[in-house]
């Protein structure tokens, strides 16, 4: 998400950091070129109006045009508006009530319910271990109900039996008391997409809404939405209480401006984010980490803790000393293959970094994607313990056994033990360069996007 | 005929074409058109999701005609000739037809795929044609169970496979056994995919590849399907899908709320991707064939 506004904006910083000052005229044109960019991000017109006037008004107060960097200036009211549109801080899911507590989930079609609400459920399971219920109220849409029961049996989560002949607010009352009798802390009701213009069915969920007393009434919307998305939020604000948004499809490239609108429109906080197709692919959402993404400032802090969920602190250190003394073995690699992967890939790892946005396409390229590591795991799964310590002892006929066991060519064999051989290399004359140690140390990564040569990772 | 589109259409689109149409309304109300109120227009027209290109395009004539003492009526018909011009060229005409004729359907999560899968085949269907559908998606959870019911309303043959099996043997397996069974039609509803996950592109195009084992010509058509609701990005899907798996056409969905579609303007603008259908309503005979005319027509709320 974001990518593209990210590029553009950086793109408009880099024009004004090569100006030594900036006048009104060139504080004018960069305000003039965010505000296109916002549009073009389907940031909606009047949320981009209001943000350029403040930006400007701000710019011109702490006297930026006199400033000793003025870029530096811009980007930081830039970035402290964002952050303030996008909510201050991180904004909890509410689950200090009574329960059974109730969340209900609404939004358009196709934005996403279902999914997320599985997504919530195990969520809340996993992170806050409470005891949660699935109904779905979806009798319109073809198989809606099924949906969510199977998404509950793949996941071991709770779902109400599929209703036939029931109208949804029965089966609200069903789920409800379902709730209640066998004491489950949290339900979440699943409703059927709509449309705001469709009166009666917006009168439905108002009248689902009011029946009950919901905790939390979440909208979902696709991060991919465009101008609609003031109208859309206005809508469900106005029919239900809303008490905040889930945004899906993060995982797209869209450029996310509707995050913008939503938030502003509804003035209600984005609490979750859907980030893929897995029921894990769920994260709270912290609106300064996005304003930093947007304006490419990286998000460190999203980065560490992802890391700090996948890699066990105690094995990586170990990794660390093997490699700093040279004693990396084939074994190793392919635990750092493995973390790799979790973590989402290389290119999920360098989205995350500051100044890292422009590189992510060159490695993309020369990458081909994650299918070499794919390939790489494939052969060292197929090595013996020895060969994986020893790789040296791997000649023609142990060859021609990998070869079998992976799937892969010799020639796919060869390249991996060569880079393999290269990578052990570059590792020992690393260890002895006292720059480096420090810095792996320290864990300071400043100046790592000129480090790493992108040629390095083609084979 | 072409009335009975006109009103249907309208009526999908009715809420979005009094936004635009009221938009003008309100920025003219009989006032002189100057610079400010140009910026207006371009507003207007950026918030429906037709792009910054085609907006200030229009600002541009708006100021190279010099329009002083216009009505409502002249400026909307202004917009209405460039909207045709830009969209006329991209009227989708289904040119030949093999005896088994074979669309693939693809496009992002939660576009209306599926949906759109039922709405075509009925279509072919009121041609007293054999229809058949594959559920291609084995990922997504009752994906399967939901086209079924599409199928059972549209009377076709349904074609399916195990959860989670490989898409591209389904497919392979699905056209032989639509060729034995004579079939006229066979439309493939593939799952919901990202266009920036490359591994899921990857499987796109192997099932593809694996399809055109059977005959070159295979599928005939493949067809990307749009949320309406969705912004700029729906540029970059076309895009890609377009690159991936070059499709032929391209349906947008879910016109019959607020969204209006607007985005087709900048996707003419920078791909020239025909426009087979739109989709303007839940039931099954809601998806209509696209013309330029009257799509424009109705956006603008011009009779």
């Amino acid at each position: 998400m974001f990518q593209s506004l990210t590029e553009k904006i950086t793109g408009i910083f880099d024009k004004l950091k090569s100006k030594g000052f900036i006048n009104e005229e060139t504080l004018d044109s960069v305000m003039r070129e965010i505000r296109v960019a916002l549009l073009e991000s389907d940031v909606s017109i009047s949320v981009a109006k209001e943000f350029i006037e403040k930006v400007k008004i701000k710019a011109r107060g702490k006297e930026v045009i006199k400033s000793v960097s003025p870029a530096q200036m811009v980007i930081k009211i830039v970035n402290d508006e964002l952050t303030d549109i996008l909510g201050s801080e991180n904004s909890e899911i509410n689950l200090n009530a009574k329960t059974p507590i109730l969340i209900l989930m609404v939004g358009l079609q196709g934005s996403g319910k279902t999914t997320s609400t599985g997504k919530l459920a195990k969520w809340i399971i996993n992170n806050k271990n409470k005891k949660v219920l699935m109904a779905s109220l979806d009798i319109y849409r073809p198989a809606a109900q099924e949906q969510l029961i199977s998404l509950g049996k793949a996941n071991d989560i709770e779902t109400l039996e599929a209703q036939t002949k029931k109208q949804p607010l029965e089966i609200a009352s069903i789920a409800v008391d379902k709730a209640k009798n066998e004491d489950f802390d949290i339900l979440i009701l699943d409703s059927a997409g709509r449309n705001q213009v469709d009166k009666e069915m917006m009168n439905e969920i108002k009248n689902i809404s009011k029946k009950f007393k919901f905790n939390e009434t979440l909208l979902v919307s696709d991060a991919m939405t465009g101008q609609d998305a003031v109208n859309t939020a206005k809508a469900f604000s106005e029919a239900v209480d809303l008490s905040g948004i889930i945004l899906t499809r993060i995982d797209g490239d869209s450029r996310g401006g509707a995050a913008l609108s939503m938030k502003h429109i509804t003035s209600k906080p984005i609490k979750f984010l859907g980030s893929g197709e897995k029921v894990d692919d769920f994260e709270s959402f912290h609106p300064d980490r996005i304003a930093n993404r947007i304006l490419g400032m990286g998000d460190v802090v999203t980065l560490v803790e992802k890391a700090a969920k996948e890699v066990d602190e105690k094995e990586a250190k170990e990794l660390q000393e093997k490699f700093l003394k040279g004693r990396f073995t084939l074994l190793d690699y392919y635990k750092q293959l493995e973390q790799l992967t979790k973590m989402g890939g290389f290119e999920g790892i360098l989205k995350y970094l500051p100044g890292m946005s422009g590189l992510k396409e060159k490695v993309e390229k020369s990458l081909e994607n994650e299918d070499i590591f794919k390939k790489q795991k494939a052969i060292i799964t197929s090595m013996t313990k020895k060969e994986k310590i020893f790789p040296d002892i791997i000649k023609a006929s142990r060859k021609n056994r990998i070869c079998k066991g992976s799937g892969s060519s010799i020639q796919d064999i060869n390249k991996l033990l060569k880079q393999f051989k290269k990578m052990s290399q570059m590792m020992k004359k690393m260890g002895k360069d006292r720059n480096i140690q420090n810095m792996m140390k320290t864990g300071q990564f400043n100046n790592l996007d000129k480090m790493i040569d992108t040629n390095k990772f083609r084979n | 005929m072409v009335f009975g589109w006109v009103k249907k259409l309208k009526k999908g689109l009715s809420k979005s074409s009094s936004k635009i149409s009221e938009g003008i309304n309100t920025i003219i109300k009989g006032k002189k058109i100057d610079e400010k109120i140009i910026e207006e227009f371009e507003e207007l027209l950026i918030s429906s999701d037709l792009g910054v290109k085609f907006s200030s395009e229009v600002a541009n004539k708006l100021r190279s005609k010099k329009l002083i003492d216009s009505s409502t009526e002249k400026v909307k018909i202004l917009i209405s000739e460039m909207l045709i011009e830009i969209l006329k060229p991209l009227e989708n005409k289904r040119k030949t037809i093999s005896p088994l004729h074979i669309i693939l359907v693809v496009g992002v999560n939660g576009a209306g795929k599926t949906a759109t899968v039922g709405k075509i085949a009925n279509k072919f269907l009121s041609e007293k044609k054999k229809v058949g559908v594959v559920a291609a998606d084995t990922f997504r959870a009752a994906a399967k169970e939901q086209l079924k019911i599409w199928a059972d309303r549209t009377n076709s043959s349904f074609f399916s496979g195990e959860e989670f099996s490989d898409p591209a043997a389904l497919c392979f397996e699905s056209i032989k056994k639509a060729q034995d069974m004579g079939l006229n039609f066979l439309i493939v509803d593939t799952a919901g995919r990202l266009h920036n996950k490359k591994d899921l592109m990857d499987e796109l195009s192997k099932i593809i590849r694996v399809i055109k084992k059977l005959d070159e010509k295979f599928p005939h058509e493949v067809v990307l399907v749009l949320d309406g609701n969705i912004g700029q990005n729906s540029i970059k899907q076309a895009e890609i899908f377009k690159e991936i798996c070059s499709i032929n056409s391209i349906i947008i969905t879910k016109l019959d709320g607020t969204a209006k579609g607007g985005v087709l303007v900048p996707i003419a603008q920078q791909l020239s991707i025909p426009i087979s259908y739109i989709g303007v309503g839940e039931q099954k005979e809601d998806l209509l064939d696209f013309n330029a005319d009257n799509f424009s027509k109705a956006l603008l709320d011009i009779n």
